[in-house]
């Protein structure tokens, strides 16, 4: 599977993320390789099985009573933000 | 013998005999640190104070009747993707430099309720990606054995240190073989329990349908003792399973005493077919012997089939960047984590992770993303799920006629530093033979087989039936007393401290 710079690029900005001219080149490089290996799963015939997301589970799944609870106390949730106001998060403007 | 070499089940009896203090297990503990650690980097965190100040609590009396628990005064250490209030957790990530969480892991209030000492946060490879504690943002930890040599990964600090005699247990996280790699290449034990055994809640996510906290220890008794301690539901961890962990939960002050097991009428499975090649010519010997040595125990071993596991690989590191790269979008500057200031949000989120992730992550999460969007999807993610799901069948069905499989853990003795850096898929592939039980949720764990003849560390996987986790440790314990080789311990290193650098 090759790739080329236009697509890693794409993949990249839909991921936020933005390689310089050096990383972009050692990216296209590592993915190739590792995509090459991936192309592997095509020699085995697996089209009669279930994709399967998570493993089974035979208990099903332990769901608590849905009984309310106390979470965490009052700032304690958003102690850590970058920049808080007001008990807010708070970016740079999204509109324009 | 040092107090810091010895064993938690040792150490329990010693306090409880009142031979020694839970202080005097933690100085010598901080001793070791400070001989090792300059060398090590086995810890991103360490405070002593909060350690001198609560183990002279506990020797003191001052804490509530009933907390005497099976860990008592043992010194623990825990993986930096744990979370631990009032204490930072950075996933080895500039990203989360400083971060404090504000509540503490269920797997670390069960420890603490079960009377054990928190040291601090070890070191790893940055959000767990990486199979040799490189790719830490805070620098690589190395191997005692040989500090010229990787310690495996990603819970590399976490095995260094309990190898070292820097923290007796320790806790782990294994999403493709990060608990069982680092503990063959340290020479200790290392338990990946069943994907249901142990509550994840406070784990940072990696590949959430895979990730599972795990154990590393100098034994099997003491890694059976910690389990019993953290497994079993918490209503915080839907994926929990009620069936596998909770029978064996801690309930008391006794400390379980575990007899050795004979293995006769158990099979264990080989899938010599897959150990052809690829493999170290001092793994294969040292494989050989170990199972000669199930075998003298009365264990019958089985030649077996299973799916070659180069697809395995192929599968887990398609499925786990996939949930990586998704899980990896919460890191964005707003709620938590740090911040790189730009005019727009999208250009602040771009600058935050571009800036602060490290290499390693960045080309895991481009893999995911890339192997998830319109028009791949198909190619990679689904047709990865589909071998998963051939994989896990495989395994299953096969674990129905034998008791274990047994594999070597890794495919070659631990590697230098440095090796492996430039080539991202040379990296992937140490973890040949820990991904499929993996992607099959199965309870597995890797037990030291002997020393190569540069005495670098040598591991054994055994693999047991879903749920099977107890059966597991009473397999691998009876190899452990017939093998001998928990007890080698590496050769002194030299070092200095820097602990608590950060």
């Amino acid at each position: 599977m090759a790739l080329n710079k236009m697509e890693v690029e794409h993949v990249a900005s839909l991921a936020r993320l933005r390689l310089d001219s050096e990383t972009l080149e050692s990216m296209l490089r590592d993915l190739g390789r590792i995509l090459d290996y991936m192309d592997l799963l095509e020699e085995l015939d697996s089209s009669g099985a279930e994709p399967m997301a998570h493993v089974p589970r035979p208990g099903g799944s332990s769901l608590r009573p849905d009984v309310a609870q106390r979470g965490l106390e009052g700032g304690l949730a958003t102690r850590a933000a970058p920049d808080l106001y007001r008990g807010q998060f708070r970016v740079p403007k999204v509109l324009p | 013998m040092d107090l810091c070499d010895r064993t938690a089940h040792e150490l329990c009896e010693l306090l409880g005999a009142r031979d020694t203090t839970c202080a005097e297990v933690a100085e010598s503990v901080l001793g070791r640190v400070d001989d090792v650690e300059g060398t090590l980097s086995s810890f991103i965190t360490l405070e002593r104070e909060r350690v001198s100040s609560a183990v002279e609590a506990m020797d003191a009396g001052r804490l509530k009747p009933g907390t005497r628990g099976p860990l008592w005064g043992i010194p623990i250490g825990i993986k930096d993707n744990i979370c631990t209030r009032d204490l930072p957790t950075t996933c080895a990530s500039r990203i989360l430099e400083g971060y404090v969480p504000p509540y503490d892991a269920t797997a670390v209030s069960r420890l603490a309720d079960a009377g054990a000492v928190l040291l601090g946060k070890c070191n790893m490879d940055e959000f767990g990606m990486g199979s040799s504690t490189e790719y830490s943002a805070f620098g690589p930890t190395r191997n005692p054995w040989d500090p010229s040599r990787v310690p495996g990964g990603s819970s590399g600090g976490s095995a260094a240190a309990v190898a070292a005699g820097e923290a007796i247990v320790a806790l782990g996280s294994d999403t493709g073989g990060s608990v069982r790699l680092p503990a063959s290449f340290c020479g200790v034990v290392g338990m990946r329990p069943s994907y249901g055994t142990v509550s994840r809640f406070g784990l940072v996510a990696f590949g959430s349908s895979m990730d599972q906290i795990g154990v590393i220890a100098r034994d099997v008794r003491d890694c059976r003792t910690t389990l019993e301690v953290i497994a079993g539901p918490d209503g915080r961890d839907a994926t929990v399973n009620p069936g596998y962990g909770a029978k064996r939960r801690w309930q008391g002050d006794a400390v379980r005493r575990s007899s050795p097991v004979s293995l006769s009428g158990r099979s264990i499975g080989v899938p010599f077919g897959a150990l052809e090649s690829g493999l170290h010519a001092e793994v294969r010997g040292s494989f050989e012997r170990a199972l000669k040595v199930l075998q003298s125990l009365g264990a019958e071993v089985r030649s077996v089939d299973l799916i070659d596991p180069a697809y395995a690989v192929a599968a887990y590191y398609v499925i786990a960047n996939c949930e990586a790269s998704s899980n990896m979008a919460r890191y964005d500057g707003v709620g938590y984590g740090k911040r790189i200031a730009a005019e727009s949000v999208d250009e602040m989120m771009v600058r935050t992770r571009s800036r602060l992730l490290g290499p390693e992550v960045q080309r895991r999460i481009m893999l995911g993303t890339y192997a998830l969007s319109s028009g791949y999807y198909d190619q990679y993610y689904l047709r990865a799920s589909r071998v998963r799901h051939l994989v896990c069948k495989d395994l299953y069905s096969t674990l129905e006629r034998v008791d274990w499989v047994a594999v070597p853990t890794a495919p070659t003795p631990p590697f230098k530093i440095g090796e492996k850096m430039e080539d991202p898929l040379e990296m992937y592939l140490t973890d040949v033979f820990t991904t499929a039980p993996a992607l099959a949720g199965l309870p597995c764990i890797s037990l030291p087989m002997g020393l190569s003849s540069e005495r670098l560390p040598l591991g054994i996987q055994m693999i047991g039936a879903p749920g099977a986790d107890w059966k597991l440790l009473d397999g691998a314990e009876a190899f452990q007393e017939a093998a001998g080789f928990h007890g080698l311990r590496p050769p002194p290193v030299g070092g200095g401290s820097q602990a608590g650098r950060r």
